[in-house]
């Protein structure tokens, strides 16, 4: 019985992906980040535009991801909640955020000493990254069950390291794996949108209780 | 199987009912939703639904609040923390019982 619950549970989680908004909004963000890494790997150094972009860095970051998270409620309103009802989640546990934000905290710190101490570990940031990605989406697809998310976890990994072993240049390299994975994330959320809309073409009128 | 009968008889019949137990697994899961996910979800009709729902808000279980989303009225439900209360411990019961028998 217990499992049974635990499957409408997931379920729900899962309608959050169903309409695939969620990963056309992280992969534009990827996108935005690839031209980053891009710009700096292009730019000379030293140059106005490349200064203005790296003191822009935190701004350009939490613009994307505030912006991505506008944009997927309005779409959501618009075209998810019409079809197939709306659901609103809860926010997570204060405890929660306070393990998020140490895990966080903590990658970025052992990281930092990781490239301090041993320069030529500069060559392994790719591969960091798309394990960090990787475990990130590894996470989600166990708490959601979509196999979609197991198989972008994957493709990070193995697309940070092949990254990596290639030994590009660090910004270059980071800027092929966002792009990268920015496309996937695109083709993915757009395809699963595709077949929702398809699914749901026409709106369902709520019915007061 | 050292099971307590009148664990079982404890069972509450409220949420018990296999539609209402669906509806209360589902908002266990989140903050709110509306009657078109809910009818979705459960496949129920809307009088079932709609009548399930009554039965819960009597009980304090759930709350309901209707709104309007543009011109369309709009259902929104949400677990209160009785309904909360009462599905722990009705999943509790229920892991007793399965571990005992």
């Amino acid at each position: 019985m217990n499992d049974d619950l635990n499957q409408v549970t997931r379920r729900v989680r899962q309608y959050w992906f169903a309409d695939g908004l969620a990963e056309l909004s992280v992969g534009g963000a990827f996108i935005v980040l690839g031209l980053y890494f891009y710009l700096q790997s292009t730019l000379p150094s030293g140059s106005l535009v490349l200064l203005t972009i790296q003191a822009g860095f935190v701004v350009l970051l939490f613009g994307v991801i505030f912006l991505s998270r506008y944009l997927v409620s309005k779409f959501k309103a618009r075209l998810t909640f019409p079809r197939t009802g709306y659901v609103s989640y809860n926010r997570a546990s204060k405890k929660q955020r306070i393990v998020s934000a140490g895990t966080a905290i903590l990658i970025v710190a052992l990281n930092l000493a990781l490239f301090l101490n041993t320069p030529l570990s500069l060559n392994w940031i790719p591969a960091i990254t798309g394990l960090i990605v990787g475990i990130v989406w590894l996470i989600s697809a166990i708490r959601v069950g979509l196999i979609r998310f197991y198989l972008q976890s994957i493709l990070s990994l193995l697309l940070g390291v092949g990254l990596s072993l290639a030994r590009l240049e660090t910004y270059q390299s980071l800027a092929v794996y966002y792009a990268a994975m920015g496309i996937v994330l695109l083709i993915s959320g757009g395809v699963t949108l595709a077949k929702y809309l398809r699914q749901y073409p026409t709106s369902e009128n709520d019915s007061p209780a | 199987m050292n099971l307590d009968p009148r664990k079982v008889a404890e069972v509450d019949r409220l949420i018990h009912e296999p539609a209402r137990l669906m509806i209360i697994t589902i908002l266990s899961a989140v903050k709110s939703a509306d009657f078109l996910f809910l009818q979705r979800e459960t496949g129920l009709t809307k009088g079932n639904l709609s009548s399930h729902l009554s039965k819960l808000e009597a009980a304090g279980y759930i709350k309901i609040q209707k709104t309007y989303r543009g011109k369309i009225p709009l259902t929104v439900c949400s677990l209160s923390n009785t309904g909360r209360k009462a599905f722990q411990e009705y999943r509790d019961q229920l892991k007793y019982i399965v571990e005992n028998t």
